[in-house]
């Protein structure tokens, strides 16, 4: 072999090496976006504010103890890590070094003010109540924060994550009074300005803890409530991500090639409370016969185009609580079948069928087709459901205020943690426990998970609770659906949708055009 | 003259008096407050004790005869109070939005002028042919068309086939003057729609109705060439009728056409307004409903002396 053939061979092999070699991943640095959102916040203050629109907002600019990732676990966040030596003790290690958006450094004092500001009953947090067990919360040195618990509470963490631990700066609470009109936080980007109703800018937090991230410069959310508008938008490339709640509309986004998207679990499902203390209901065999009439596949396909699954009390998303999709459709009386009605009927005294009002709204564009397809499916089986249609300002009136009622319908989204919204729904002392359901095992049962650390074990005792009010229907769950479709341009590179809308894996995207 | 636009601008307090009344007690009558609307039905972890607190800060738990006063008490102080919302002033937020609004309007009824008096005059002078009654039809329909169904047909098909189409977005005229007007121009053609119809209506009635008046015989007599007759005196005399249904429409158009300015996405008084309601934003809702009649009431004012300017014989 001459010396010239071995340098061309060793040539050769070096591009072949660097024509295999993976290509790096190029994440560009710089660069602005603008985001279509759908509501505007009311009120910034992640403590404070009560609108879920206004988290939309807020995530960017704050940090919590703990996050949610794309997959809905719990990582660390302003935390690096965290013990529970007992039952009742929580022990959160801090990441050293972060700093506000004002350049102050945040230390453990920060940590506990904040907790202790969401605690203070005089300022009326609606995430007050997630702090009920805990007695104490102490700092033990520059970045260590221990949380002592009056009693054991197995969701706390997980209700934890997210707003109810973001940490804020004393100072600028007391400049500002609230807040609730400017945002100083920890978080990857900085707001820089807020014009309600129209949009808000966001530029990056050259101090931000994670190294090199945010790589974007910065973003804006646009406000643009209209459905076809947002979408137009994103088409135009006026907006390059944004999200889509109308069903049709999603359907249209669906069928542009040029558009990205990516579906999250269903978070979101339909309540049909039933009233437990009246006539009709009162009698379980007629909920369970209004239960078995239902075809729950006809109304994901006629009212969801078929984007939708069957859910118990806790939908699809809320891994691992959730049974199997095998077993969620063998539960007792999600099967339409007119025989089984029938006995029902005649075993509770109505061989001849009954009649009762559903109240529900317009509100939300699947609402009232899904009443609608119900009572199709009830009036086969000789049950008479009216349907009678709330503005929705009054139907939560009424939901809030204990008006009378035999059905009421209305969807409500999930939390990662099902304690979150299903305690106070089911126990028989629930504060939103509208149908007063009361049944001895399911409260035994509901207290006992809240006090089982052990994961597998509260899990199991979730999946027994999710057949027992299969079998009790003090609610029917017709369907389980997406809380929204994401729909990018291409150029948006790196971004994560997530099952509870939220939008933070901004801060690790970037452009490439 | 002076004393007649004073009386006039006098009429403006109970007008606006009634109106607020109106609109104060109307809001109420709504079911459901901010506190409900905005907590939702998927909030439900929150604690009842916050709505009750939030509601005693916005004073939403004071009988409505108080609300009313109070608000009365800083209205006439000039404060229609602050958005419950963002917390700002709400006549801030009516006066930042307001240059999109005139804008919009003034755009609109250009081009409404600009097609309709050639539109309308053009029917009437061939009234009776195929050309009239196609007019006459495309008018009726016009009219009937929701104004809201034409804009979103235009923002959806826009987007699909001609993506270039300058909407959905705004730029400041003090930003960029060039850029500004090209993307409110879409939007306010569309707008214009609402008002082109009844130009077109009004200019064919009163054109068909000064042909047959004397003075066109005579000037027809003196030999003069018809494009003369029509241009010259008809339309000239046509036009005091159509200015005054122009002037109604200027007002209207200055509240925006609601749903419109929502889906072409501009930061107007409309959308504003139809944020207010569907958050229940009292404030909002009752100062914007009272500038909107202020404005309309101006507006009809200036057209009234207008009116007066051009023909001279109600000049007095």
């Amino acid at each position: 072999m001459t010396r010239r053939r071995m340098l061309w061979g060793a040539l050769a092999v070096l591009l072949a090496a660097l024509w295999l070699a993976p290509p790096a991943v190029a994440q560009k640095r710089g660069g602005t976006l603008v985001v279509g959102n759908d509501e505007d916040a009311v009120g910034l203050d992640p403590h404070l504010s009560f609108a879920f629109a206004s988290s939309n907002f807020y995530e960017h600019v704050y940090s919590g103890l703990t996050r949610f990732n794309a997959k809905m676990e719990i990582e660390g966040d302003l935390a690096t890590s965290w013990e529970v030596p007992d039952n009742t003790t929580y022990v959160f290690r801090l990441r050293k070094g972060v700093r506000f958006h004002n350049g102050r450094e945040m230390t453990a004092e920060d940590v506990r003010y904040s907790i202790e500001r969401v605690r203070d009953p005089r300022n009326g947090s609606p995430v007050r109540s997630i702090y009920s067990d805990v007695e104490k919360v102490e700092v033990i040195d520059a970045s260590t924060v221990r949380l002592k618990l009056s009693r054991p509470n197995a969701s706390l963490l997980s209700m934890m994550t997210g707003r109810a631990s973001y940490v804020v700066p004393r100072e600028e609470v007391e400049k500002h009074g609230t807040l609730q009109k400017v945002a100083v936080g920890t978080g990857p980007f900085k707001l820089v300005e807020h014009v309600p109703g129209d949009y808000a800018r966001f530029v990056r937090h050259e101090q931000y803890f994670e190294p090199g991230l945010p790589r974007l410069d910065g973003f804006t959310i646009k406000v643009i409530k209209d459905e076809p508008s947002r979408l137009a938008a994103l088409r135009r490339g006026t907006v390059d991500l944004t999200w889509i709640k109308a069903t049709e509309i999603e359907e249209l986004a669906r069928r542009e090639k040029t558009l990205m998207s990516a579906d999250t679990p269903e978070a979101r499902h339909l309540y049909v409370w039933l009233n437990t203390r009246a006539a009709p209901f009162d009698n379980v065999k007629l909920r369970q016969a209004v239960a078995a009439s239902l075809d729950r596949r006809e109304i994901i396909e006629a009212v969801l185009l078929g984007r939708g699954k069957l859910t118990t009390a806790i939908p699809p998303a809320t891994v691992p609580y959730v049974l199997a999709p095998e077993e969620t459709a063998g539960l007792p009386f999600y099967k339409q079948d007119y025989a089984q009605v029938k006995r029902l009927l005649a075993e509770a005294g109505h061989p001849n069928g009954f009649e009762f009002t559903l109240k529900t709204s317009p509100h939300s564009p699947d609402y009232v087709p899904a009443a609608q397809v119900m009572q199709r499916q009830l009036a086969k089986a000789g049950i008479t459901l009216k349907i009678e249609q709330l503005e929705w300002g009054t139907l939560l009136k009424q939901f809030r205020g204990g008006a009378p009622f035999q059905a009421l319908a209305f969807a409500r989204i999930w939390y990662p943690d099902p304690e979150g919204y299903v305690f106070d729904t089911l126990w028989s002392k629930g504060s939103i426990n509208v149908g007063k359901y009361e049944s001895a095992e399911s409260d035994r049962l509901l207290i006992e998970q809240r006090a089982t650390v052990d994961p597998a074990r509260r899990v199991a005792l979730w999946k027994e609770l999710q057949r027992l009010w299969a079998r009790d229907v003090p609610i029917i769950w017709p369907y389980a659906m997406r809380t929204r479709f994401n729909a990018w341009q291409p150029h948006l590179k790196g971004f994560l949708p997530m099952a509870n809308a939220s939008r933070v894996y901004l801060r690790q995207a970037w452009i490439e055009k | 003259m002076h004393g007649y636009v004073a009386v006039r601008l006098a009429s403006l307090v109970p007008i606006l008096f009634g109106v607020s009344l109106l609109v104060f007690s109307m809001q109420h009558l709504v079911p459901g407050d901010i506190v409900d609307i905005v907590i939702g039905g998927d909030q439900a972890f929150g604690d009842k004790n916050a709505a009750d607190r939030l509601r005693r800060q916005l004073n939403l738990d004071r009988p409505i005869v108080e609300q009313y006063v109070f608000w009365l008490g800083s209205a006439l102080r000039g404060d229609l109070g602050t958005s419950f919302v963002s917390g700002r002033p709400v006549t801030d937020e009516i006066l930042r939005r307001l240059p999109v609004n005139l804008e919009l309007a003034a755009l609109a009824i250009g081009f409404a002028l600009l097609l309709g008096i050639p539109v309308g005059t053009f029917s009437a002078v061939r009234s009776g042919t195929w050309a009239d009654a196609a007019v006459r039809f495309g008018s009726v329909l016009g009219y009937s068309i929701p104004n809201f169904w034409v804009a979103t047909l235009t923002v959806l098909l826009g987007s699909l086939y001609f993506p270039r189409m300058p909407i959905l977005q705004y730029v400041p005229f003090g930003a960029d003057p060039v850029r500004n007007v090209t993307l409110l121009a879409i939007p306010s053609f569309v707008l214009s729609l609402t008002v082109l119809p009844l130009i077109v209506r009004m200019t064919r009635a009163s054109v068909l109705e000064n042909l047959r008046l004397d003075y066109v015989r005579t000037a027809r007599a003196k030999g003069l060439a018809e494009r003369r007759v029509v241009f010259r005196h008809v339309l000239a005399n046509s036009l005091i009728a159509v200015l005054n249904v122009t002037g109604v429409q200027v007002g209207i158009l200055i509240g925006g056409l609601v749903l419109t300015e929502e889906i072409f996405i501009l930061p107007g008084i409309g959308r504003f307004l139809l944020d207010s309601i569907q958050k229940r934003d009292f404030p909002v809702i009752t100062g914007t409903t009272l500038f909107l009649a202020a404005a309309f009431v101006c507006v009809n004012l200036l057209v009234d002396l207008l009116h007066g300017v051009l023909d001279p014989r109600i000049r007095r």
